[in-house]
């Protein structure tokens, strides 16, 4: 095949009843056989043409969890237009903010068709001056159609396999993120690339609670059970936080083999599920950690706890993976367990890499695995010169199936796309064959698989009444409790500071309405506390350094009348 | 025999006193919402509507647990969950 339409008309004509997805909600678990999935699709992409949508077009889709969002999606990609999720709006966000934020997403996007609800359809014409957009309320109406109308044929989009596919919108808030262009090229040789490394076959079925807008969910989770033509069981993403072992019923319920999640998804396991409960979970031939920095004790935690439901030390994994490689870069090798490395710290703290002197001083990393075929990793420092193995330095990936720049961001493709190589932004070194992720080289927090610019948060903090503006910095910790990373703000007020409690609430309610991120503490300061860098500007790293040595004084209650 | 408001606000408090790590002291009322508690977010609320559940020998429904704004909220949605418990 060399399209994804090829693809799916393809399995609708030789696996029509064979299941596309069970689609696990909290009531139901609705079956979607390959047929059903083309012939929904098919009559999406009739109703887009009916309304104007044409080849190239952008179609944004905001749906909860329903099969609408695959119905939608590929009917838009039959259809020869772009489509592409995003999240939906939580119901801790405000809606003003939440439609005002993507408005400038859209002004750059120009989207065509925006699926969603009517109830979103009316926040945004009540929040957005002049909303032009047009929407489509998804119903189940759009495939009961005339006889006349069902014997139609597919819409003729011919697409080529050097076209767009679609968008992935993966990185950063809201009003900065990048539509990364796919091909269907691409998606295609990732899959096959991919699947080759996983052994995939037609015997395999992928579980997942990931959303659709985020790479893992999408790509590994939904692309690859369609393409390979294999069972998706879809859960809903709010389900599965609120009831984390909605995952594990559903595992010894259907028997899938592999599972992708985030390294705070492993640890939410542990957390939040009774710790007496027992699960048949071996049917998993892969637990595969992604999209965090990747943690041994991790890994550990999730052993022991499941151990007795079937977990192998040999069934954990990990990859790097990045929206603007399709997915995957690199993965551990299935059936050999994860190589760990003990390395010592103050080498580490230099950006070397060096065994650990002794088992209590040693820092130990997971490997990320080895590159897939086709895809060719090195690490450069900040000069661009090549490092050898064994030293930090920023990761940079060439593949063949890199993407296929930023949609309408030439400069911004061409500052991070040089000479077939993608500079990543991230951190980390080759030891022997495989890779080693340590970090991010920006002020990127990556927050429960989410990334968050701290910057972003930091002037959201300054607007607070009480905090001195510009005086501010968020980090990002590793919670011991909750083996997560959280954020903290460090901010200097205006004396005197008569509630921290309030100030610590307006703060939280602040970002909560405008990132949808839970700050987990705030730190009031004295004016100048915060240490500065050489050029001036407030520094990240030092002050996270002060705030874990608990150095930094926090400011206390004042009484109103002293 | 059905739980008085005082002995669910005394539960929920010992519960997030131990789920959030709060100080001794530290005092839990109704108006009590997440902006108030370092690290309560939404994954660690699933945790605290877990150990609720246990501790009240309950089980709460999910989405209207998820929705709750202020620990108030969280009393009615027990109250309810045990008085159903109680007409079984």
């Amino acid at each position: 095949m060399t399209t994804i339409d090829a693809c799916i008309a393809g399995h609708a004509e030789k696996k029509a009843g064979e299941l596309f997805c069970r689609f696990v909600s909290p009531q139901t678990a609705e079956e979607i056989t390959f047929g059903d999935l083309f012939r929904r699709a098919t009559a999406y992409a009739r109703l887009y043409q009916a309304r104007g949508v044409r080849r190239g077009d952008i179609v944004i889709i905001i749906l909860r969890h329903t099969p609408h969002l695959f119905y939608s999606f590929l009917g838009a990609l039959l259809a020869g237009a772009i489509p592409s999720f995003m999240p939906f709006p939580s119901s801790k966000q405000r809606p003003d903010i939440y439609w005002q934020d993507h408005q400038k997403l859209f002004e750059r996007l120009r989207p065509r068709l925006i699926v969603t609800y009517e109830e979103n359809r009316a926040a945004a014409f009540a929040c957005i001056e002049n909303f032009s957009i047009e929407m489509l309320v998804p119903s189940d109406s759009i495939w009961e159609l005339s006889p006349n109308e069902r014997a139609g044929s597919v819409p003729a989009a011919n697409a080529a396999p050097g076209d767009i596919a679609c968008l992935q919108h993966s990185s950063g808030t809201t009003g900065l993120k990048k539509g990364v262009m796919l091909t269907h090229r691409a998606i295609l040789d990732h899959t096959a690339a991919y699947s080759k490394r996983l052994s995939f076959t037609q015997h395999d079925s992928i579980v997942s609670w990931l959303p659709l807008y985020h790479d893992m969910g999408f790509i590994a989770c939904f692309m690859t059970s369609l393409i390979e033509g294999t069972c998706l069981i879809a859960l809903d993403p709010f389900e599965w936080v609120m009831r984390p072992q909605s995952l594990l019923e559903a595992i010894q319920r259907y028997r899938p083999s592999l599972c992708w999640l985030p390294n705070f998804a492993f640890s939410h396991l542990v957390n939040a599920t009774k710790p007496d409960a027992t699960f048949d979970l071996s049917s998993i031939r892969a637990f595969i950690n992604c999209s965090e920095p990747c943690k041994p004790g991790t890994f550990e935690r999730f052993l022991r706890r499941f151990e007795g439901c079937g977990v192998r030390p040999a069934s954990l994994h990990v990859c790097y993976a990045l929206a603007e490689n399709v997915f995957c870069a690199t993965q551990t090798i299935l059936g050999k367990e994860a190589a760990v490395i003990s390395i010592d710290p103050e080498a580490f703290a230099n950006g070397k890499i060096s065994p650990g002197a002794s088992d209590k001083l040693a820092l130990d990393l997971l490997s990320c695995g080895l590159p897939l075929d086709g895809v060719s990793i090195t690490v450069r420092a900040a000069d661009g010169k090549l490092l050898p193995p064994d030293v930090v330095g920023e990761i940079f990936v060439a593949s063949s199936f890199l993407f296929a720049g930023y949609y309408l961001q030439q400069d911004l493709t061409e500052t991070k796309l040089r000479d077939g190589w993608y500079q990543t932004g991230d951190l980390g070194f080759t030891h022997g064959d495989e890779l080693f992720v340590t970090g991010r080289l920006d002020d990127m927090l990556i927050v429960n698989g989410r990334n968050y610019n701290a910057h972003e948060i930091e002037y959201l903090v300054s607007e607070v009444a009480g905090v001195l503006a510009g005086r501010s910095v968020a980090i990002g910790v590793d919670n011991q409790q909750s083996d997560a990373t959280v954020v903290i703000v460090l901010a200097e007020c205006i004396e005197p500071i008569y509630r921290p409690d309030e100030l610590t609430r307006d703060i939280r309610r602040r970002v909560l309405e405008h990132l949808g991120l839970s700050i987990h503490s705030v730190v009031p300061l004295r004016r100048g506390q915060l240490v500065k860098t050489t050029s001036g500007k407030i520094s990240r790293v030092k002050n996270k350094q002060l705030y874990i040595q608990g150095t930094l004084m926090p400011l206390g209650n004042v009484s109103a009348t002293s | 025999m059905s739980l008085a408001e005082d002995d669910i606000l005394r539960g929920v408090s010992a519960v997030m006193h131990t789920t959030f790590g709060l100080p001794p002291g530290y005092l839990i009322t109704a108006e009590t919402t997440s902006a108030d508690i370092d690290g309560w977010d939404s994954l660690s609320h699933s945790i605290l509507i877990l150990s609720i559940e246990e501790q009240f020998h309950i089980e709460l429904p999910t989405n209207r647990a998820f929705e709750v704004h202020d620990v108030g909220e969280l009393m009615d949605l027990i109250e309810e969950a045990d008085g159903a418990r109680g007409a079984d």
